[in-house]
């Protein structure tokens, strides 16, 4: 399954998030691509929200990974990596152990040190000042589970 | 008390000896250049780079004084594990074979405390703001343990901001000195971008959709668009815009007359004016440190570091690494 959802604003990726992350079972991967300054941020923001974690969530791109057990959720950030090797240096296995959901930033730099079953979403630029058009993709089976994931999604997009 | 610093949290490799809050040596091995043909930091090359610098950083820093350290102060946190694995695993040995104290700090407490090696530390309850590629926080510091968090960026950290627009920008790394060296001379008004928060009631920051901005301005304005260096002023009058007043507020809100500015985006020349200049108005005491003190340095954690043991803390050769270690905890 491949599709895409337009998000009109901020507040509007990070209801898609939370919808998201509400979905989501440890031992799920998240792997999210896009420019700068598209809202991977945001709408992992939004997937600790829907998994009941207020706080707050920050660029992890200094610490590369960061935890928030709480919401049983890993933001990990490849930004400043340039293969899976370093992103396994840097400590991932530990969160790739089925207890933890895994969204990880800029995944297109570190693939080789992720699972190959995985949830993609690109979230590109759109035409107006706030769009943004967020494409889900999976693989590696997820035995329809996906579907419904998707369709709640479409509900909170356009 | 002659105490030792360690510090290997992030792209510093440093070690300092410090007596008192007299710096004795503040050997710092930096990986910036290394690091740049990468455009930030890479943990596996840290850690290595790490691993390779810190005995000789150490035998100069300790090459400063005829005696012994009789305390060893260390970074355990925030920052890269592997990388703080390195110093503290150093940090552990020696004070066992010395049979001396160790004492663990959080590196961005000890940017609060910088300028006590320049006899500059205001007396308590003071204001700091610490900003750093990691970090972007503003607290109140009433005691070596006794440390409010006031307000923190709620997305990227300042430094951050600055090296992801200078990326953005086709400018090098670190974003911090490119940026603010062509500023100097060009147009902060060229282009008006957001100061986000600026009216938010809180003191927290956000810099991520300024970073948005920039990247937006720059798609759409195309061949249109002001020159690199006045965008470059501009993104940083936006952000530091914020910065600024939210710092003079805070210190007006708590009633704190001392202001101490730390990290290494304190290196920032326009932020210290901008900011010295708003303090003086309001009549804030503002303090920074030297450039090399302002970047992660070992001198610094030992200046708390010996803070802290006075206090009465004391680290067991069990001493675990805290990556996301919260500042005040």
């Amino acid at each position: 399954m491949d599709l895409v959802i337009r998000s009109d604003s901020e507040e509007r990726t990070l209801a898609l998030g939370r919808t998201l992350g509400a979905a989501l079972d440890p031992g799920d991967v998240v792997c999210l691509e896009g420019e700068l300054g598209t809202g991977k941020t945001v709408l992992v923001r939004g997937m600790a929200r829907g998994r009941g974690y207020d706080g707050p969530v920050t660029s992890p791109t200094f610490i590369i990974i960061n935890p928030y057990p709480a919401a049983t959720l890993c933001h990990v950030d490849a930004y400043r990596l340039s293969d899976g090797e370093q992103l396994v240096e840097a400590g991932i296995d530990d969160f790739l152990d089925g207890c933890w959901i895994c969204a990880v930033e800029w995944a297109q730099r570190v693939r080789s040190a992720l699972p190959s079953k995985r949830l993609t979403v690109s979230i590109a630029f759109g035409a107006g000042e706030n769009e943004r058009l967020i494409k889900v993709r999976e693989s590696g089976g997820w035995d329809g589970r996906l579907a419904a994931v998707i369709r709640e999604m479409l509900k909170d997009g356009g | 008390m002659l105490t030792l610093g360690v510090e290997t949290s992030c792209d510093e490799s440093s070690a300092a000896l410090v007596d008192g809050d007299r710096m004795l040596s503040n050997v710092i091995a930096s990986q910036v250049d290394l690091h740049a043909a990468y455009g930030g930091v890479v943990p596996e090359i840290a850690a290595r780079a790490h691993v390779e610098a810190i005995v000789p950083v150490l035998g100069e820093a300790l090459s400063a004084a005829a005696g012994r350290p009789g305390l060893v102060a260390v970074t355990v946190g925030p920052g890269l594990v592997g990388s703080l694995v390195v110093g503290v695993s150093v940090a552990k040995g020696l004070a066992w074979s010395w049979d001396v104290p160790m004492v663990a700090v959080n590196h961005v407490e000890a940017h609060a405390f910088a300028p006590a090696l320049e006899g500059r530390l205001p007396a308590f309850p003071f204001l700091a703001l610490v900003v750093s590629g990691g970090h972007t926080l503003l607290a109140e510091v009433r005691g070596v343990s006794d440390m409010e968090v006031l307000g923190r960026t709620l997305d990227d950290a300042l430094g951050e901001a600055y090296d992801k627009v200078a990326k953005l920008l086709g400018l090098g790394y670190p974003g911090g000195p490119v940026i603010d060296g062509l500023s100097a001379d060009a147009d902060p008004r060229a282009v008006l971008f957001p100061r986000a928060m600026i009216g938010s009631g809180d003191l927290n920051f956000s810099l991520s959709g300024l970073k948005t901005a920039v990247s937006r301005y720059v798609k759409q304005a195309g061949s249109g668009a002001a020159p690199v260096a006045d965008i470059a002023a501009s993104f940083q009058a936006a952000a530091l815009d914020v910065v600024v007043r939210k710092t003079v507020a805070a210190a007006l809100e708590r009633g704190l007359r001392d202001v101490v500015l730390g990290g290494g985006v304190a290196c920032n020349r326009k932020l210290r004016s901008w900011l010295a200049e708003e303090c003086a108005a309001q009549g804030l005491r503002l303090v920074f440190p030297s450039p090399e003190l302002c970047t992660d340095n070992a001198a610094m954690v030992a200046a708390l570091g010996h803070r802290r043991f006075l206090e009465g803390f004391r680290s067991g050769l069990d001493q675990d690494v805290y990556p996301g270690l919260a500042f005040g905890s």
